[in-house]
């Protein structure tokens, strides 16, 4: 229980995780479910960059001169996370996309009901 | 019915990450494991060996400059992609 | 020694032509150039396959920097078969595609259709090469990406369904895949896979839950990507109402580039003395 209070970026982002997969099994809307699946995402890149904060330290940028390792967070899960958040942009645009042709072609975006649309 | 499979399903999946969570290191320390001699070089030696006064500069287009190069395909990818789906059929 | 550096030029030829195509206005030219650089990057496959044979494995650095610190390729006798084995498939497959595409897909998209088979087997070639999670996980999503385009290039109504079945499905794998990523950089470190082994060696008796816990994610979530056998839901739409070539490639080369990525994050990773303490290759094996 004390993890609630020494790790709450951790808790935070596996329960923000939780709510993103819920939201994703529960929901017929496919607008709703491509929200969704962006909370898991997001609750991964919150977990990956709580990995690289150390408590006092500065942002890795360098002002006027360098005040040694001793003053900077890890720079490795920020430069890691830049890249994965371009990801998750690409799969969220090319999702809506296909969302947009599914409601010209079926006249719905709720999934059971195209679900329920077998054959032709 | 539906529901209760996936709130139960989402409780499962939930706490056996928590339980996953309870023996990483601890939040916010300096001698994490994280912060070994990889992360130490970039901050050390980042200025003089990329140029960039912004050390996450330095690592995305330097150091680990293939990855943006991936990157930068996944969005081209991406706009091909979306172009594909939504070209009308007269064009 | 330049024939260190084939691999990477086979993705780099596969992945500029794709960028140069969309400029191109006659499709025959398109057809004959993604015919020719996949046939150019399956000699230097071969290439480097007799070069593995002759010398033993070896790592390539892209870029200047050393191990942990930059992304490196490491090839050994597998990788370079399975180099070999994609190139050549898909240089066959896109000479048999070139006479029957045009009996599938309308002609305004026959140009994206070979940028996107292009830009997949360049992506597929970097998952096999790459020595870095990070890396592989970035083409792991390229790839996603392009299969998706291959099977939606068709344009009916099954398609856009099992499209975007896919794609749902595949980015909850790549989400788990990416925490299984966290985990394990969370615990040794590193993203190099070669050190992240002999960190994780050193402090797996600390991290036994974690291990554990990150052994499942990667397996479930390489086991969306890869279709086996309870996570297969989304194989059967999108394989079969894919276009006849496109579904050669989806389910010859997709799934086991993939298959490939788990067989090198366990083995590599992880190690024999890792895994044969959990019942991870029974489940996956199906072997009790």
């Amino acid at each position: 229980m004390e993890m609630l209070f020494t790790k709450y970026f951790e808790v935070g982002s596996m329960v923000l995780f939780g709510v993103g997969f819920m939201t994703l099994l529960l929901h017929n809307n496919l607008i709703k479910k491509i929200i969704g699946m962006n909370i898991m995402d997001t609750a991964v890149f919150l977990f990956f960059i709580a990995k690289g904060y150390i408590d006092g330290r500065e942002a890795p940028i360098v002002r006027g001169f360098h005040k040694g390792v001793e003053a900077y967070v890890n720079p490795v899960p920020a430069a890691l996370m830049l890249t994965g958040i371009v990801i998750a942009v690409s799969v969220t645009a090319f999702a809506l996309a296909l969302t947009v042709k599914i409601y010209e072609k079926y006249g719905t975006i709720e999934l059971d009901e195209i679900m329920k649309m077998r054959g032709d | 019915m539906k529901k209760l499979i996936a709130i139960l399903l989402t409780g499962i999946l939930v706490s056996i990450l928590l339980v996953g969570v309870y023996d990483l290191p601890k939040f916010g320390r300096a001698d994490n494991p994280v912060n070994n001699e990889v992360a130490q070089r970039y901050l050390k030696k980042g200025v003089k060996d990329t140029g960039a006064l912004n050390i996450v500069t330095g690592i995305i287009l330097d150091y680990r400059a293939f990855d943006t190069f991936g990157e930068a395909v996944v969005l081209f990818t991406a706009a091909v992609a979306v172009l594909v789906v939504l070209k009308r059929e007269d064009s | 020694m330049y024939i260190r550096s084939f691999p990477l030029v086979a993705i780099l030829i596969l992945l500029v032509s794709a960028f140069v195509m969309p400029m191109i206005k006659k499709r025959s030219i398109v057809k004959g150039l993604s015919l020719v650089s996949m046939g150019i990057s399956s000699i230097l496959a071969l290439i480097t396959l007799v070069y593995v044979k002759e010398n033993g494995s070896f790592i390539y650095r892209i870029g200047h920097w050393d191990a942990p610190w930059g992304i490196e390729f490491q090839i050994g006798i597998i990788e370079a078969m399975m180099g070999f084995l994609f190139t050549s498939v898909a240089a066959l497959i896109i000479w048999y595609s070139i006479y029957s595409i045009h009996k599938e897909i309308k002609d305004n998209r026959v140009v994206f259709y070979y940028l996107l088979v292009n830009i997949l087997i360049g992506a597929l070639l970097g998952i096999v090469f790459s020595n870095d999670l990070f890396n592989s996980f970035v083409f792991m999503e390229l790839s996603t990406l392009a299969s998706c385009g291959i099977i939606v290039v068709k344009d009916k109504k099954e398609n856009i369904k099992a499209t975007l079945k896919y794609l749902v499905l595949s980015t909850l794998g790549s989400g788990l895949v990416l925490m299984g990523i966290a985990f394990l950089y969370s615990i040794t470190g590193h993203l190099n896979m070669t050190f992240a082994h002999r960190e994780i060696v050193k402090v797996y008796a600390d991290y036994g839950q974690t291990v554990l816990i990150t052994l499942g994610l990667f397996t479930v979530g390489l086991g969306v990507k890869s279709a086996m056998f309870p996570l297969h839901t989304w194989l059967p739409d999108a394989h079969s109402s894919a276009p006849s070539s496109s579904s050669a490639l989806l389910s010859a080369l997709v799934l086991k580039g993939f298959v490939l990525l788990l067989v090198k994050i366990l083995y590599r990773v992880f190690g024999t003395e890792i895994i044969n303490q959990f019942p991870i290759l029974n489940l996956i094996l199906i072997s009790f």
